[in-house]
This record gives structure tokens, sequence and C-alpha cells, in this order.
């Protein structure tokens, strides 16, 4: 029981009513019969007290606190009036409808209902909303996925020449889902149900942006990509004679760009140097400053074995420290003896047949190409590149410091050439040189696959700088985008971005450094937005920790009008107990 | 009375009813045409079906039906003069006052034609179903707003009506082969032509008015004028040398587009049967080459003959002469080709053993004004000289040197076949008198071979005494051949006659025989042999040919005696081979070469290092239609004159590479010659052209090759820095 009046009002109630007991008692006492005295002492204690509890207005205390009803989507009518109709949510919603009150954002919830819980109905909500609901006791209450694309994987910029992939899932039922690049249909899948998987790979034709969009029946959505050109590398070639290979493979390089520069041994102490794409220059002996402006050294084990102990050490020095490659040709059983060599032969070979094999690697087989009568054990440090036919590691790569060195066992690879499979013959170079090239510290700009209009966009720089800007450029204007570091990478740098709409925006990073990204719609890609924002509230509900705040739930006072009403009856009881005995 | 009521009650009952339905099919109508729009097909029917039923039931719904609705109606009218009420009631129920008008309304309502008094709504649903009526109509007949759609529109016929007014009413293209392929005219109406090599190609053209200037733009840069030959009529005509793209134009205006595809008069194809690619021939005499070859070609073989080059001599003093003969086709086969053959007589062209002949086939067709020209492969025929020792570089030591009485045995086959040639030119006496010379001939060479086997200085059976004297000399000889011939004979068998000989010891030896192994005899020819007793044999076999020979050729008769000649010829030939000697050869073996130590350690210090550099650079032939992507990706809803210009080249670009493999995406010419045209006129430019124009400047791209490239490297700024502090070297 608990009582309206609290501290003082009830000590002066109770010394009140203790005088007005005493009072009665005195009279009683001082009446000559002394019959029923203890009978009317205890009548006119139950009035006093009855009378003092009624006094003291005898409370009823409950927790009337009400849940709080976020809605993220729209509901069923019939959803709606069940809420209403158990009365312990108040319905507030982040749309527009005209049956419940509208809310900017969930700030207002945490402003306003600071202690309620959240039931948050629908699909979800935005990032920027769960944050401001951290610590409150939030809780999901999920409606039925959503359909539509539910997820969407795409390069933001792909070099030219590599293949692209564009991969998610659809969710429901569709009659077709068509993939277009730059409006032009290229792949499709028809009679989706349920949960489909999908990828679709294409080579881009040319550099430059390109639009790709998905049109799942009759709602197309459009995102970009970016192909950028390959920044060509330098390479140093040694060699001690002359080869068909290296003909070929000079020729396919120049023509494409790269610098080149060969030196092969013709005589004694005689050489023939080329320059492709480079200045003359001295080329030995070697030494780090020569190795410093090369990203790859290709050398064969005759070469290796007669360079100076100084340009061994250069070379060497080179790879592990600044990260050359070094590409290892036309070995023999010299070249494995040699201990002096033995940082660039950390491999083991075990005998196999000479053969023809087809060789592949990542999503690529290539034609049958001759192979040394080895393979390579794929020791622990070893890396594999290629594999021949029956699974054997044909190129691999040893990671040396920050450089690589590696092998390969296909020979006369120029065949490819002569027989007109030039695809074949430049995507199995790629693979080697890319492999083992010099890393470069690039500037990158990542942004993500879907960019919204009036969203924010979440902007990663990785950059070497140690100020680095980053500034936004959007129909002729540009727009600085402030950058936080990393914590814990240094090199990487956060920003966020507001398209204001949709089309293609310019970033650029400390002024030299490009990058594309394209703006959808506001309304585009809707259903994967909603799958985003159910993953994210699932997510947060479940990580959630809730603050223990002291008043875990307002309370609500009532008079306790029954209660009262039973004192008042003992009061009454009890002075016609007393009115009655005085007539007895 | 109660007719009236009833009568004014169907009345407007029918009104209503048409009325309804007026509206209704005016609702129906809209619906219907809006459907036939978007959806076409069965759902047009059903949709207005629907809203016919749909609406009539509302119309009719809506209207109230009760007798007081229907008094109010008529009230309208002032004839009744606001009394129509009384209609509906019944006489009993009126004051005589009342029922006086209301005979009155009665009377009047039929004397009126009922239908007047509800005709206004009628005419009003009637005026709302003409009105939707036209709408739909225009709805139906208005053209479809274009969408993009993944599919490619269907393409294009060629357009013949173009703004201006300008028509090409008609169109005519005849297609005249060229004379010799024999083919008749043909005529089409199609713009897209398949013509023959050097075809005349002659349009047509009716305009629906005069004074235009037509011309006929090809890909390849040709542009011809069309002359007027009528009225409204125009005529072009040009010679189809190969395949093209173009357009009929008049001024700026484009009245069509077409193609040729110009199909080449081929070469004609030659497939030798016979001869062989090398025939050999051991006798003049009998060589005879055989030569068969079928020919064909697309239109008509003009001529085929046959090559023949002799080269006669050896070594350097080698002569060549070339002869053509011309090779009649004898046979036409099924599918027009012909066959041809002849023979050849090599003896007729005074061939010596070891000439050769060269011998192909070449045909022309009928193609003018230069007919195509084909050739087989060169078939080679050799006359063998068998008397030609041919030398070997395997052999290290020399062969023995054979007489040169051998000839004379092939002498003698060539005269007795000249003999046989030449038997009906002769009479019967000198054919025998040569006849006879020869066999005097065989028998001379026959004594001189048997010479060595002593044939004719034999007088008793068994080893003679020259054949003893030339086994002493033969012990004895110092000769180093002649003493491993005694090796080998030594190590044959013997062979057992069957009489038992006395051993050598158990003779009784004379003074004589002592000192015969010790002298030199040197006046027997039988001693001079150092053949072995295989060889002998052989040689006797030779012999014996030889006599069979003789006899044939003594009785007159050398084709019976040919044959023993060959044979004898043979045998001595084989004779050649026996009579060699195999021996290892003994020549220098130089020791290995010490590669590491040897190689590069000769003198080069007057060659000097070569320096080369170089720039080097593919250069992109459709870096234009590259250009073109990015201008119809950008998606400007303006292009300048430089994009234009881009658009232009890529278009000449695309129609070469379209020729070359083929004219898949012809429509992409017609679609970027209208988006051209869309750009200039400042039009809105249109999408499903763009769409057309990508797919095909894309495919018109080849697949870029993957390219090396370097990865990105992780960049730690606070690993860097650690480094740099703790490298002792920096």
């Amino acid at each position: 029981m608990s009582f309206q009046a609290e501290g003082f009002q009830t000590t002066i109630a109770l010394a009140l009513s203790a005088l007005l007991w005493l009072t009665f008692a005195v009279q009683e006492w001082r009446r000559s019969s002394r019959k029923r005295l203890w009978l009317r002492l205890a009548l006119s204690l139950v009035a006093v007290a009855s009378l003092l509890l009624i006094g003291l207005e005898p409370t009823r205390v409950s927790s009337t606190q009400k849940k709080v009803a976020l809605l993220s989507d729209s509901l069923s009518s019939k959803l709606l009036d069940s809420l209403a109709q158990t009365g312990e949510f108040e319905t507030l919603a982040l749309f527009d409808d005209a049956r419940v009150e509208r809310i900017q954002d969930a700030g207002f919830v945490a402003r306003n209902f600071p202690t309620s819980e959240i039931c948050v109905f629908g699909f979800g909500l935005s990032d920027a909303d769960l944050t401001r609901l951290c610590g409150r006791k939030v809780t999901f209450r999920e409606i039925d996925a959503p359909t539509g694309i539910a997820e969407l994987r795409s390069p933001q910029s792909i070099p030219l020449g590599e293949n692209a992939l564009v991969s998610g899932l659809v969710r429901g039922a569709f009659q077709r889902l068509v993939f277009k690049v730059d409006g032009v249909a290229l792949d499709s899948l028809a009679k989706l149900s349920g949960e489909t998987r999908f990828e679709f790979a294409f080579k881009p034709k040319r550099l430059g942006k390109h639009l790709l969009s998905l049109a799942l029946d009759e709602r197309e959505e459009t995102f970009g990509v970016v192909v950028v050109p390959i920044e060509p590398l330098t390479i140093l070639l040694l060699e001690s004679e002359p080869t068909f290979e290296t003909k070929r493979l000079k020729n396919f390089l120049a023509e494409n760009g790269y610098r080149l520069a060969l030196q092969i041994a013709v005589g004694k102490e005689r050489f023939r140097e080329e320059f492709w794409n480079l200045p003359k220059q001295t080329l030995r002996p070697l030494s780090p400053k020569t190795l410093d402006k090369f990203d790859l050294v290709a050398i064969d084990a005759k070469t290796l074995l007669s360079l100076a102990s100084s340009e061994r050490v250069a070379l060497q020095r080179a790879v592990v420290e600044d990260g050359l490659g070094v590409f290892v040709t036309d070995f023999d059983s010299a070249f494995w003896r040699e201990d002096a060599l033995k940082f660039f032969h950390s491999f083991r070979l075990r005998a196999e047949s000479e053969r023809e094999s087809e060789l592949s690697w990542e999503r690529v087989r290539s034609p049958t190409i001759e192979l040394e009568a080895y393979a390579i054990e794929e020791t622990f440090g070893v890396q594999t590149l290629m594999r021949d036919a029956k699974g054997n590691a044909v190129a691999a790569f040893a990671q040396k410091g920050l450089g690589r060195v590696g092998i390969s066992l296909a020979k006369n690879t120029f065949r490819w050439r002569l027989e007109g499979r030039r695809e074949a013959h430049a995507s199995h170079w790629a693979r080697l040189f890319s492999a083992l090239a010099k890393p470069q510290a690039k500037t990158k700009i990542e942004v993500p696959t879907l960019a919204i209009a009036n969203a924010p966009i979440d902007i990663v720089l990785q950059t070497a700088e140690p100020s680095p800007r980053l500034v936004a450029r959007e129909n002729s204007q540009t727009i600085p985008i402030p950058l936080r570091q990393d914590p814990l990478h240094s090199a990487r740098w956060r920003g966020r971005f507001w398209a204001r709409q949709s089309g293609w925006i310019e970033l650029v990073a400390n002024e030299r450094d490009t990058a594309f990204a394209f703006v959808s719609d506001e309304t585009s890609f809707e259903s994967l937005r909603k799958e985003a924002r159910r993953k994210a509230t699932a997510n947060f509900v479940k990580n959630n920790v809730v603050a223990q705040s002291e008043a875990e739930a307002t309370t609500k006072r009532e008079r306790d009008l029954p209660l009262t009403l039973w004192l008042f009856v003992a009061f009454a009881l009890s002075m016609g107990g007393l009115w009655l005995e005085r007539k007895l | 009375m109660d007719n009236v009521s009833q009568l004014a009650k169907s009345a407007w009952r029918k009104a209503r009813l048409l009325s309804a339905l007026l509206k209704s099919l005016a609702i129906a109508s809209l619906v219907g045409s809006i459907a036939l729009k978007t959806l076409g097909g069965m759902d047009t029917w059903i949709l207005s079906a629907v809203a016919l039923a749909t609406f009539l039931a509302l119309f009719w719904n809506q209207t109230p039906t009760t007798e007081l609705a229907l008094a109010r109606r008529l009230n309208r009218f002032p004839e009744f003069e606001h009394s129509a009420e009384l209609l509906f009631k019944s006489p009993d129920e009126l004051s005589f006052l009342a029922n006086l008008q209301r005979r009155k309304i009665a009377s009047l309502f039929q004397r009126e034609n009922p239908k007047k008094f509800f005709a206004k709504e009628t005419r009003q649903a009637a005026l709302a179903l003409i009105a939707t009526l036209v709408a739909s109509f225009a709805i139906a007949v208005a053209p479809r707003s274009e969408s993009a759609s993944f599919e490619s529109p269907p393409p294009k016929p060629p357009s013949v009506a173009r703004e201006d007014g300008l028509r090409v009413e008609k169109i005519d293209v005849q297609i005249l082969p060229p004379p010799y392929a024999r083919k008749p005219k043909r005529a089409q109406s199609s713009l897209n032509l398949v013509a023959e090599e050097n075809a005349k190609i002659v349009w047509t053209a009716t305009l629906d008015r005069d004074g235009a200037k037509l011309f006929l733009t090809t890909s390849s840069g040709d542009s011809i004028a069309f002359k007027r030959e009528g009225e409204r009529t125009y005529r072009a005509e040009w010679i189809a040398k190969e395949s093209a793209l173009y357009e009929l134009r008049a001024d700026s205006i484009l009245l069509g587009e077409g193609t040729i595809e110009t199909r080449k008069d081929l070469p004609p194809t030659i497939s030798a049967l016979a001869p062989t690619e090398r025939s050999e021939f051991s006798s003049i005499d009998s060589a005879t080459l055989f030569v068969k070859a079928v020919v064909s070609d697309d239109y008509g073989v003009a001529r085929t003959r046959l090559v023949v080059t002799s080269a006669k001599g050896k070594g350097e003093s080698v002569k060549f002469k070339s002869d053509t003969i011309d090779l009649a086709p004898k046979v036409k086969l099924q599918n027009g080709a012909w066959l041809c053959e002849t023979r050849l007589d090599l003896n007729a062209r005074q061939l010596a053993p070891g000439d050769e002949l060269y011998v192909f086939i070449e045909a022309e067709d009928n193609r003018e004004p230069k007919p195509n020209l084909a050739r087989s492969e060169t078939f080679v025929a050799k006359i063998l000289d068998s008397i030609q020792i041919a030398s070997s570089e395997k052999i290290a030591m020399p062969l023995l040197r054979l007489p040169a009485h051998f000839r004379s045995q092939r002498q003698i086959i060539i005269d007795t076949e000249k003999l046989i040639a030449e038997r009906r030119a002769l009479d019967a006496s000198a054919f025998r008198a040569r006849s006879e010379n020869l066999g005097i001939d065989q028998k001379l060479l026959r004594l001189r071979y048997g010479k060595f086997l002593g044939e004719e200085l034999a007088t008793s059976v068994g080893e003679s005494e020259n054949e003893r004297l030339a086994k002493t000399m033969r012990d004895t000889s110092s000769n180093p051949i002649v003493k491993l011939q005694n090796k080998a004979r030594a190590r044959m068998p013997k062979i057992e006659d069957g009489h038992e000989h006395p051993s050598e010891s158990q003779k009784p030896q004379s003074v004589e025989s002592l000192i015969e192994p010790f002298k030199h005899r040197h006046d027997i020819p039988e001693a001079a042999t150092f053949f072995s007793e295989p060889v002998k044999r052989k040689l006797k076999a030779a012999l014996a040919e030889m006599w069979e020979a003789e006899k044939f050729l003594r009785l007159a008769e050398p084709e019976r005696a040919l044959p023993f000649e060959l044979q004898a010829l043979q045998r001595l030939k084989e004779l050649q081979q026996e009579a060699r000697l195999y021996v290892e050869k003994s020549g220098f073996e130089p020791p290995p070469i010490d590669e590491a130590k040897e190689r590069l350690s000769g003198e080069n210090a007057e060659i000097q290092s070569v320096q080369l550099a170089q720039t080097r650079r593919a250069i992109d032939t459709l870096a234009v239609i590259k250009r073109a992507l990015t201008i119809l990706a950008s998606e400007k809803n303006e292009l300048s004159d430089d994009d234009l210009q881009t658009l232009e080249d890529a278009g000449k670009t695309l129609a070469r590479r379209l020729l070359e493999r083929g004219l898949k995406h012809l429509a992409a010419l017609r679609s970027l010659r209208e988006l051209i045209n869309d750009a200039k006129a400042k039009r809105p430019l249109s999408q499903s052209a763009t769409i057309e124009l990508r797919r095909a400047f894309a495919d018109a791209l080849p697949s870029p090759f993957r390219l090396p490239s370097s990865q990105n490297a992780r960049v730690s700024l606070a690993g860097k820095r650690y480094f740099e502090t703790f490298d002792p070297k920096r």
C-alpha cells in the first residue's frame, strides 16, 4: 500500500491522529462505566486509523510506459489495427502514411521516448537511424524479405582486357533478368523463382565509363563501372643467347607500349642491347640505381650464373627491399647446383615426362603447350600460378621480402602467336608478369557498388600522402570531402559524400588521381536497399548492448478507490459501533 | 388511362436503356483503344467487353426508376403543366378536376411521340459516344512511343517515303551477268543484290515528281548520277567489281539503301588423276607418259594445255626446252567438269637416259577481259641411266671401276629396241642382217665377260690350269683387297661335288708345283680375275642370258631376245652391287669440344656491341569506333560537329569491316544515318538507333587482350618509417 502524501505530511497526520485517539481514549477512560472499555478503545482506534488512512490518500502504483512501434516501411492495415488494438504501442512511421504519425528519423524516438522499448516493423532502419538507437532496447519484427535484387556485387573499376563479373541474388518470381552494358543486352536469365543467384561476365572493349543495368521484368536498375588503362611495366630482359621466345615477347610488349630493355649476349663480352619505348642507357653492371628503374627482370639461368657477385647482390637486394620481380628462364642442372644462386631457386622440382598439356589458372584454360619434364612441388612459401591438365604446378613464385622470384615450365609459347592464338599468348604472359612485377603504391579511391543520390556514400581513400585531399566534382561544382584517417591503417582515409543528383561524379584525390562513380537515383535498387537495411537492423539488434538506465520504467500512481471505500466502511462501522455502544 | 402510364414507363425504360448503352459504348470504345495501343490482341476485346458490361450496369442502376421520378421528368415539359403525377394515379382516387387534368395530359401524351420526352438524354449520350469514338480512333492510329527495349527493333525496310514530299514510287533493279557467264539477266525490286563479278547493274527509279537530281553513292566512294530517261524516270548503271554498300539520294534526301554482294569469278580447279608425282622409265623406247586430269570452272573452261619442259644433259651443261600441248577436253562429267587426257611419247622428244621431263597442266577460264589461270602441280618423268654410278658420301673407299664394255649390253638393248621399232620400215633381209649383227655383238660381249671365267679356254672338266693359276695368284697376292676377299672366301662353306678329292698333302709334289706359287704369270687373262664365287656364279648366269639373247638375235627374233638382254643387264647390275665391299668408315673422328671452355673464346676485338633504341606502338585502326562508342555512351542530347564527324568516320570504318566480315549489322548503318540526320536537325536522338549502333560498334571491336600489370602495393606509412629509421644504410 502506498499513499499520495509523503514525508512530513504523513508525520503530521500521524501526530494528529495519535492526538485524536488519545483524546478519544481519555474521554472513554473518564467515563464512569468501564464496561466494554477495551471495545470502545478499539473501535475508536479503528475509526481514527481509517480516517488517517483516508486522509493520506491510498494509491496504486503501475508501469504505464508504452512501447514505440517504429515503422520503417508501410504495413498492412490489418497489422496496424492489431498494433493499435493492443494498446501497448505508440506507433510512429518514417514515411508518409495517413494512418500513422510521421517522424523525420529515429532521433525523434530517441529524444522523446528515452526509455521506451523500440520495436521496429518493416524492412529495418538505415545505418544513420540505427546509430541513434545505440544502447536502447530495440527489437526487430521482420516482415517478409523484399523481392527483387537482394545482393549485387560489381567492380567499381577494371583494367582493360580483364573480365568483369557482376553477380548477386534475386529473390522472388520473375520472368526475366536481362544484363545490359551501355544499353546493349549481353546475357539474361529466364523464369526466376525463389532465390536465384546470377553471375554475368563481360569484357569491356573500350576505356572509360560504362553503364551496366539489370532489367528485372519491367524494372531496370542502372549502375556504373569504369574501365581503366593498364599502366605498362618497365621490364629488363637479360639473355645469354637470342631466342624466338624473347623475340615474339618483345614485339608483343613493345607494341602495347611496354618499356623494354634487352641485353642479349652475342659473343664474349659482346652484347646486343635493345631499348623499346625507353632511351638508351647503361645496363651492366647491374646496380641498385639501374634496377630501380625496372618493375621486372627476366633473366636466363646462364646469365644469372655469369653475373658478378656484386651484381647478384644488387639484384637480390632489389628483390627483397624494393619489391623487384625476377623471372628465371631456361634453367638447367648447373643453375640448381649453384649455391650462390640459392636465392633464386627456392623451388623443388619433381620429375615428370616431357609432355604437352593445357594450362589453367583462375578461370582461364590455355591451348596445349610443351612443358619441361618436371613439375613444381608446392612446398611452403611457393605459390602456384599455373597448373597443367593433371593439376601439377607448372608455374610458381616464391615471395622474397617485398619482391618475388618466379619460374615457369612452359616452353616455346611463341608457338601460340605463330598459330594465331595471340590472346592465349598475351594472357599467359600477363598472368606471369603481373604476379611477379613490382607492386606500385598507387592511390586508390574506393566507392561502393551502389551509390544513391541524397544518401551517404562512404568513400575510402588509400594513399601514401600524409595529408591527402579529396574533392568531388558534380555538375561543374567542386565539393571538398573531409577525410578521417583509419586508426589502424594509416594509409586509409574515410570520407562521406552526398550526391545531389544521379549520374556520374568525379572524385579527385591530391589533385591528380581520379576515379568516377555512378550515382543512381533515389528510387533505384529499392529491394537491395531494403535488404541492406534488413541485414543491418538484424545485426544491430544482435550486437546491441542495452544501457542500464536509472529509471527502467516510469511508474504511474492513481487513487486506490476500492481501498478508500473499505476504509470509509471501516470508519463508518467503527463510528456506528461507538454510537451503538452508548445506546446499549 | 392505365395504358398511358404503361406507355410512359415503357418509353422511359427504353430511353434509359438506350442512354446507358450509348454511354457504356462510349467508355468501352475509349478503354478498347487504350488497350489496343498498350496490350493488343485478345486483351483489347476482353477489356472492352468488361468495360461495356460494367458501365452498362452502372448507368442502368444510376437512373431512378420510380413513378415519382418519371413524373418529375415529364413535368419538365410545360405541356404537362406540372401534373404528370396524375398519370400514375387511379382515376378513382382523384377528384373531378384532377380527373379532367389527367385526361388532358393523357391525351396529350398519346398524341405526341413518347420518345420525344426522353430524347434529350439519348441525344446527350449519342453525342458523348461520337466524341469518344473520335478520341478512340485518334488514340488507335497515333504512333507508338519509343521505349528502350532489350530486343532490337525489326529491321526497317528500305524507306521510300521521305520528307519534302519526294517519293520513290517504283524502283527496278536489273542484273545483267557478263556474257561469258552465259546466264540470263535478272530483275528485282529489292535494293539488296547479289551479282556476278563484272555484271552490269541497272537501276531504274520512278519518282513522284520531276526535276530531282538522283545519285547513287557506294561505300567505296563511287558516286553515280542517274540519267533522266523519261518523265519522272531515272536510270543508272554500275559494273559490279567488288561488294559494296550504297545509298540512293536525291540532293541530300536519302531515298534508299542497299547492299551489293559481288561473287568473284574463281579460277578453274584442276584435279590431276595421272601421272604420279614422279615417274621413272628404264628404257627410252618404252617411255610413254599418260596424263589425265579433271578440269572445272564456275562459268566455263576456255583452254587447257600441257606445259612440257625437258632437261637434257648433266652437271652444268643441262639444257631446258619448253613446249606446250593443247589438252582437248574429252568427256564432260556430271558436275560440269571436263575430263582431259593425252599421252606423251618421251622417245619422240629425243631424251636420253638421265634426262628429265617436267610436266604441268594449265587451265584458263572464259573470264573476260582477263581470264583466270590455274596450274596443277608439276610431274617429273625421268629416263633412268642404269650405267651411271651413283656416288655416295657414305662409301669411304672407291668402288670397283666396272669396265667400259658393260655399256655394250645397254647398247645392244637399245639397238634391239630400235630394230623392233623399225621392223616395219625395213625389208626382211635388212632386218635379218641387223639382227644377226646384234647377235654377233652379243656374242662378243659374252666372250669378253667369259674371259673372266676362262670359258673359251676351258678344255677339261673341273678346275682348269688357268683357274689353278688364278687361284695361286690370288692366295699369294699382297693386295689388301684380295686379302680381304680370301678371308671372306675362307669363311664360306665349301661346295661338295660328290667326289673325293685327295687332299693337297697327299698329292705327289713336283718341282714345278713347288715353284709355281712364286712365279709371276701375266699372260693369262683369267689370272686377272679377283671375283669371288658368288660373283662368278652370277656372271655365269649373265652369260647364260647372253647366250639365249644371242640365239634369238641370230634367229632374227629380236622381240624374243630382248627379255634375255634385259635380264642379262639386270644381272650385270646386280654384279656391280656384289662387287662392292663395305668397310667401316675410317675417317677422322674429332675429339669432343668442351663448350664451356671453347665457346666465346674467339677473337672478337673488331666486333662491337650493338645498342638500338626504338619506339614502337601498334596502330589502332579502330580508334575512331572507340571514340564513337564513347560519344554514344555519354548519352548527350546534342552532338557537336566534331561528334558528328567522328560518327561519320566510324560509320565508314564499320562499313569496311562489315564488307570484310559479313553484313550482319547492316541495319546499324541505317541507324547511324538516322542518328546523324536527327542530330543535324536538332531532333531528339532515337533511342533504338543508338542501341543498334552501340551493338554494332561493340561487335566490330576485337576483344582486348589481358596485359601484364603491376599490383597495388599495400602502403603502410608506419612500416615505411620504421624501416627508414632502423635501416643503417639509409
